[in-house]
């Protein structure tokens, strides 16, 4: 549970991004492989999906991390192929891009959502982001305002090493602090399990399907929430989600424009979901 | 062949002190890395930006990051400390009832069953007590927090508690027969040879027994990990609320660290704090039972 495979490929992507794995990133002649760079949070998926790719056609991809930027730098000096990124292109990025008569083309290929839960009989059913931000700060500490109990809030969250703890940083605290209370967890089983038990607590977490726990709509007012549902997400209007993409560059040799098309199709879009991620691409009848 | 063995058991203890020496070692000496987390900082509460007073601030991950012990150490206290004191009672009135039973049959079963309860995995005990023990405990006290400290250090006394049983066990067969015997023949009923005469015989093989308990809390760490709810909170005092310890940092952030950055080796530097703390009690616990040996040989 704690040292899980999940982890285990982490720290071997870690490895590979300091230079110490053989299959870094440098620019291969070989005309068969593709060299892919970026997200930290979409390393993982973006091996399974080189790996079952691979198997399919015998085409290698090279993945490797380091974040957002750096595989978008990398796509600019050429010494990657594909890049891989949790946010969209920067304008400047682009135009740096066109300065070396180039374009990427943009594909959504996965979408990263977090969850607030709380146990499956409470009351409360929307929250707004400051009152998120004012739970997890520290400021707000009872119910009273959000569905008139006294209790103490009870707040459950993940570790600090795990990406959806970043995630909820930057997105609802805008990069501050945590308060010490909040409880930290080894996983979203089981900050669903420790939210279901407990009737003043709330969590926030990956996407689970877990009828214990109750799914709170969030939005930046109380009209606007919504609950992490694929439309939602796919729309924009569900504040907790991002979209992951994949930049080729227009002229990217054919291979690559397969690998992506691959990603997009059925059997690639499953394996995002095996990974914790919701569909960019919507379930093919 | 045994002095072999004893000597390769100590060479691999001496290596892996060495080992996770090695990798704490850059941020006290190395000047670059001393800027990343200044030894202070580790210790001494700082005024962040963003917070309205100085405060002891366990946040690794963040800009900037944050890494003050002080909330971490003082959780592992509080529960390793909490857990002693109820498994120190339970483990001694044990070891004096099987006394008191005075049956050798009692004892050939019930000594190895109750060592059989340490070998319990602590996995275990702690999936037992994230899903029942803290229900029973949240509403029996009516506490705020489901996972906390208290829960943890009852959890963790069942593993700590046939520990010192065996050891208390052990020093009380060691006080001598004759001893026993005067007192019974002076008139003194059963119950009060145990607790005038074996207990204070035996009072530094107990406190051996309690150290040993408290070396074996402090480094557990699946337990806490599961049942404390791991908040870095800085209540020394109040059990109730939850519990950040050095064993469970070091076991959830250890794995998705750069190696060599400065929280690698603050990782590390805790590492070694709780390897030399559990030496000195381990230490301890030696020379108490030394000085139960020379008590009972009348040298005392």
């Amino acid at each position: 549970m704690l040292i899980n495979r999940r982890r285990a490929l982490a720290l071997a992507a870690l490895a590979s991004c300091s230079g110490r794995y053989p299959g870094g990133p440098t620019r291969s002649s070989n005309a068969s492989s593709i060299l892919l760079s970026g997200s930290d949070t979409m390393v993982l998926l973006a091996r399974r999906w080189a790996e079952a790719f691979a198997r399919e056609t015998r085409c290698v991809v090279q993945v490797s991390g380091g974040g957002s930027g750096t595989g978008i730098a990398a796509l600019l000096n050429g010494t990657a192929d594909l890049a891989m990124s949790s946010r969209p292109m920067h304008e400047r990025e682009r135009r740096a891009l066109a300065a070396r008569g180039r374009t990427a083309r943009e594909h959504v290929v996965a979408v990263d959502a977090v969850a607030v839960y709380a146990c499956a009989d409470a009351r409360l059913s929307t929250i707004t982001l400051a009152q998120l931000a004012a739970l997890y700060r520290g400021q707000l500490e009872r119910w009273t305002t959000l569905d008139g109990r006294s209790n103490r809030v009870v707040l459950y969250g993940r570790e600090s090493s795990s990406g959806t703890y970043a995630f909820f940083k930057e997105r609802v605290l805008a990069g501050r602090d945590f308060a010490p209370e909040i409880q930290s967890l080894p996983g979203t089983a089981s900050v669903i399990d420790a939210v279901a038990r407990d009737q003043t607590s709330l969590g926030y977490a990956g996407l689970s399907t877990s009828r214990h726990v109750r799914r709170i709509a969030v939005g930046a007012t109380l009209t606007d929430a919504c609950e992490p549902q694929s439309e939602h997400v796919a729309s924009g209007r569900y504040p907790l989600a991002r979209p992951l993409f994949l930049y080729p560059t227009a002229s990217a040799p054919e291979r690559v424009q397969q690998f992506v098309a691959w990603v997009q199709s059925d059997a690639g879009q499953r394996l995002a979901e095996q990974e914790g991620f919701l569909r960019a691409i919507a379930r093919s009848a | 062949m045994i002095a072999g063995a004893a000597l390769l058991t100590v060479l691999l203890v001496v290596l892996v002190l060495a080992f996770v020496l090695r990798e704490a070692a850059p941020l006290v000496l190395d000047h670059e890395e001393r800027r990343g987390a200044d030894l202070a900082s580790l210790a001494v509460p700082r005024q962040w930006p963003g917070y309205e007073r100085s405060e002891w601030v366990w946040q690794p991950v963040g800009e900037p990051a944050k890494f003050n012990a002080v909330p971490l150490l003082v959780g592992s206290l509080k529960i390793a400390g909490t857990a002693v004191s109820i498994a120190t009672p339970t483990g001694v009135l044990a070891a004096l009832a099987l006394w008191q039973l005075d049956s050798r049959r009692a004892r050939r079963w019930i000594k190895p069953l109750v060592e059989l309860l340490a070998s319990v995995p602590s996995v275990v005990l702690g999936a037992w007590a994230l899903s029942v023990l803290a229900t029973v405990v949240q509403s029996a006290l009516g506490l705020v927090w489901r996972l906390n400290a208290l829960t943890a250090a009852i959890a963790l006394s069942l593993a700590v508690a046939p520990l010192i049983f065996t050891v208390t066990d052990d020093a009380l067969a060691a006080v001598p027969r004759e001893t026993i015997e005067g007192a019974v023949a002076l008139g003194a009923r059963r119950y009060q040879v145990a607790l005038r005469v074996l207990v204070p015989a035996a009072l530094p093989g107990i406190a051996a027994a309690a150290t040993l308990g408290l070396g074996r809390a402090i480094g557990e760490t699946m337990i806490v990990l599961m049942v404390s709810g791991n908040s870095p909170v800085l209540r020394p005092l109040d059990p109730t609320t939850s519990a950040r310890t050095v064993t469970a940092t070091i076991a959830s952030e250890l794995g998705e660290v750069v190696q060599g950055s400065v929280h690698w080796r603050v990782l590390f530097l805790l590492g070694a704090l709780l390897f030399i703390l559990t030496l000195v009690l381990n230490a301890l616990a030696a020379a108490s039972t030394r000085a139960l040996s020379r008590r009972l040989r009348g040298d005392a």
